[in-house]
């Protein structure tokens, strides 16, 4: 009898012992808990800053993506996802007033909250695209890009040195046609960079000051703001006089004076200082601090981590003149002009997004307060560029927001301190990079391949193949072989066909870089790819695709071919939105148009 | 069965201690059970075959519902041993008059209670077993071994407040009516407890109203352990239940000693 209970016992143990348990989870929970706050939410007990004031321990209602209402307690009759972030900061999505914007640049800002930048000198093509998609509102996954496309200096000036064409000006007679042209390119405002004849310092040429005063003449005809590049006192009051409507950099020369606060209250002129840029030419080394705080560094790509660490050349500026432009800031904002955050990334020692909150630090160390700083991101943005609402969290604003552990208003370092970042109402799973990844050895420079021999093999990775959409269930075709350039040497020709089918077609080659198809090749001590190409065309397009290990999407770098053979040099440093340490292919194919395509490669190569 | 026979050795005991008394009337109580299928096969299937149906086949949310439901059906699925083997066990043994034959004999009351209860805790561990199981495997309803293990214990020591019901009603109703009584309060109550579906899938009304059943305070306290409750105070639910028990307990006393007045 007691055996028999005994033999129960020890079945009822067998049993429960045999009952399934859960999965172990990997604990993400906190991420899991921001996913379910989308389009419609509410979070409550937070601290929110609105862009213009602080409403303590209140609750936000988000819904259809906008900002709803801000307010101390919000009933919730649909049963909206809530979080309750007592003891947290939300602020509005940051405004970073001054940066260049090309590449991966929009990304990297919104892994760190900035969820608008203003340009202040892009190619129209870089900014296109983008100045279209912020219209959207699923323009989730980077910031909205306002531009001023090409900026206005003269031949040999400030701006022509990056090795890009641009138009310059020479004369008053130009100017209607630049300011024409830029508004067609879609420029949100015009900027100028002037320099006066009469400031000590004349490192570029410089337009005239009957030039400015006519673009800000033709702006003005034109609706457009002006905002004007400079670097002295006696510029910055030129460039007021003449009708900016702000100036970009503070100054180093000299500390404002009385005239310029007159003359830049009467014309209720802002300024942007750019102490992130101005710290690092002055010899600051901000950056390369920024770059080891543990709290940024896994949200930075390798090339923002680059960034941050180059040098300005010398240009000879002591640190104490860096006080100047602090001194010059501090007494226009107790003036009452208005003061913007912008970083002037990524110029060397900057980078998107991390820079603008090194900027907030600068503007706090140079007098305002935390909650000034931020408003110089946000709000004061929106009230003096057309961004919209953007920067705010007034109702009707598309919810981009920035949810902060710790109080940045009474301590402004805490607003790296990021838990959760939201653009236009879309919860934004920032960007991890891995650190601790072992890469392979990087690659020397070096020839891949001349095209002599085989159309397969190459002297560094895996060889080149075929590659076209019909991998993703398109209907594009390609073939490649040898064919004889001149009399004695062969080139890679590639014929084939992009055809609909795929929603992004593609047709060309491909190239493995690394050991195998599975292995990333380590580019990051190489500087170009480069080949010689000709097209069958015209301005043939051409797309260089970079694919990074367990990633389908590539970075892309396009370009155009002519019918004559011309050696092209790809910048790999283009391609920052992979991690160019661990490229797993790199593809070289026709996109568009659609119908057959023919072009020839010959002597591909890395170079240093 | 086989097992269950009472042999020579069980019968022979010379000085017969309370717990072999206990044991001994449990066993044969058990095997009376085994041996009356119209007993325990609608008590097994019921609850089987509505988890089967609600909670795994017709299921509307795959992800929680088999879980939920598990706790709610295992409740359901305990709580008709306590009652029936009581409730109309006592009344038909009462209507036979085997109830007084046991009362003249020697042995103590307490065997007599004892007994069912432990009738009921077998049953109860049956009922747990299968459905735990077809949970775990056409449910996939995964929890942690200590949840398992804290589920079965509730269920088991929340249904004694059901045997205080089942005995009152046993001792106050006449053979022939107390298994429909029981029915009628057996599967109305499982109904409106929210054992059958969720109670949030109820008005409001019927929702406040389930707050009077123990049935209803018994899912809860369930479902607190897999963490599917609704968020009420766990006090409130042992409250509720230990004053049914108390009740019923008290009903079933007076019953019994005006019984024995006459």
């Amino acid at each position: 009898m007691k055996a028999k209970i005994f033999i129960i016992f020890i079945l009822l143990f067998v049993f429960f012992w045999w009952l399934p348990e859960p999965e172990e989870q990997v604990d993400n929970k906190k991420s899991d808990v921001f996913q379910t706050l989308n389009a419609s939410f509410i979070i409550s007990n937070a601290n929110i800053y609105d862009g213009f004031e602080m409403h303590k321990s209140s609750s936000i209602l988000v819904e259809n993506n906008r900002v709803i209402k801000i307010a101390p307690s919000i009933d919730n009759p649909s049963d909206y996802p809530v979080y309750n972030a007592a003891g947290k900061a939300l602020v509005p999505g940051l405004i970073d007033a001054h940066t260049h914007v090309w590449g991966g640049a929009l990304s990297q800002a919104l892994n760190f909250g900035v969820t608008t930048e203003l340009d202040m000198f892009t190619s129209p093509e870089s900014a296109k695209p983008h100045l279209i998609s912020r219209t959207r509102i699923d323009n989730t996954q980077q910031a909205d890009l306002f531009s001023a496309t090409i900026l206005a200096t003269a031949p040999g000036g400030h701006g022509t040195e990056y090795g890009m064409e641009i138009p310059v000006l020479s004369s008053v007679d130009q100017v209607a046609d630049f300011v024409n042209n830029r508004v067609n390119d879609g420029a949100d405002y015009i900027k100028a960079v002037y320099n006066a004849k009469q400031a000590k310092r004349q490192h570029f040429p410089s337009i005239s000051l009957e030039i400015l005063e006519a673009l800000a003449k033709e702006s003005s005809r034109q609706n457009k703001m002006l905002v004007v590049h400079v670097d002295n006192l006696i510029s910055a009051k030129h460039a007021i006089a003449a009708g900016a409507s702000g100036i970009i950099h503070s100054f180093m020369d000299t500390v404002a004076d009385d005239e310029l606060i007159e003359l830049m209250k009467q014309a209720e002129a802002f300024i942007i200082p750019t102490f992130a840029v101005q710290a690092s030419i002055s010899g600051h080394s901000r950056g390369k601090d920024l770059a080891e705080v543990s709290a940024m560094k896994a949200f930075m790509s390798p090339m923002q981590t680059q960034q941050l660490n180059v040098n300005f050349a010398n240009f000879g500026i002591p640190q104490s003149a860096f006080r100047n432009s602090q001194r010059t800031v501090l007494k226009l904002h107790k003036a009452g002009i208005v003061v913007l955050a912008g970083s002037d990334a990524p110029n060397p020692g900057t980078t998107h997004g991390v820079s603008l909150h090194d900027e907030l630090a600068w503007l706090v160390e140079s007098g305002l307060t935390p909650e000034q700083a931020l408003h110089a991101a946000t709000g004061a943005v929106s009230r003096v560029f057309p961004v919209g609402s953007r920067g705010t969290l007034q109702p009707g604003a598309l919810a981009s927001m920035v949810l902060i552990g710790g109080d940045p208003l009474s301590n402004i370092a805490d607003s790296l301190n990021i838990e959760a970042i939201w653009k236009n109402g879309v919860y934004h799973q920032r960007k991890v990079y891995d650190l601790d990844q072992r890469f392979e050895p990087p690659l020397a420079a070096g020839e891949i391949s001349r095209f002599e021999e085989s159309d397969e093999l190459t002297s560094v990775g895996a060889g080149i193949s075929e590659s076209t959409d019909q991998l993703a269930g398109g209907k594009s075709a390609v073939t490649k072989q040898l064919a004889m350039r001149d009399g004695q040497n062969r080139y890679l020709k590639v014929t084939g066909q992009v055809n609909k089918g795929f929603s992004y077609p593609w047709s060309g080659i491909t190239f493995v870089p690394g050991k195998s198809f599975s292995e990333g090749a380590n580019l990051s001590e190489l500087a170009y790819l480069v080949f010689d190409a000709k097209g069958e065309a015209h301005a043939q397009p051409l797309s260089v695709l970079l694919f990074q290990t367990g990633s389908f999407t590539p970075a892309v770098h396009q370009l155009k071919i002519s019918r004559e053979w011309k050696t092209y040099k790809i910048p790999l440093a283009e391609f920052e939105e992979i991690d160019i340490r661990q490229v797993v292919n790199i593809s070289i194919v026709a996109t568009t148009p659609f119908g057959d395509f023919e072009f020839g490669l010959d002597n591909l190569k890395f170079e240093k | 069965m086989d097992n269950l026979v009472l042999t020579a050795d069980d019968i022979n005991t010379k000085q017969p201690s309370i717990i072999n008394i206990y044991l001994m009337e449990s066993k044969s109580e058990l095997l009376r059970l085994f041996r009356t299928p119209g007993f325990y096969l609608p008590t097994l299937l019921f609850p089987m075959m509505f988890y089967l149906f609600f909670g795994v086949i017709f299921s509307m949310n795959p992800a929680t519902m088999p879980t939920y439901l598990l706790a709610t059906y295992s409740a359901f699925g305990v709580i008709g041993p306590a009652l029936f083997s009581f409730g109309v066990g006592i009344a038909v043994e009462r209507g036979q008059g085997w109830f007084d034959i046991k009362e003249a004999s020697p042995m103590p009351a307490s065997a007599y209670i004892i007994s069912r209860i432990s009738v009921t805790i077998v049953f109860s561990l049956v009922v747990i077993a299968l459905l735990f199981a077809l949970g775990a495997i056409f449910g996939g309803v995964r929890l942690y071994t200590t949840q398992w293990l804290l589920l079965a214990g509730v269920l088991i020591i929340g249904s004694l407040p059901f045997c205080a019901i089942g005995l009152a009603l046993g001792l106050y109703c006449k053979s022939n009516s107390a298994p429909a009584v029981v029915n009628l309060i057996y599967l109305p109550m499982g109904f409106l407890s929210g054992l059958w579906m969720p109670i949030n899938f109820f008005p409001q009304l019927m929702q406040d109203a389930a707050n009077l059943l123990p049935a209803y305070h018994f899912a809860q306290l369930s479902l607190k352990v897999i963490d599917m409750d609704v968020g009420a105070n766990i006090w409130i639910h042992l409250a509720v239940m230990l004053a049914y028990f108390a009740v019923f307990m008290t009903l079933a006393a007076k019953a019994y000693y005006k019984k024995d007045k006459q």
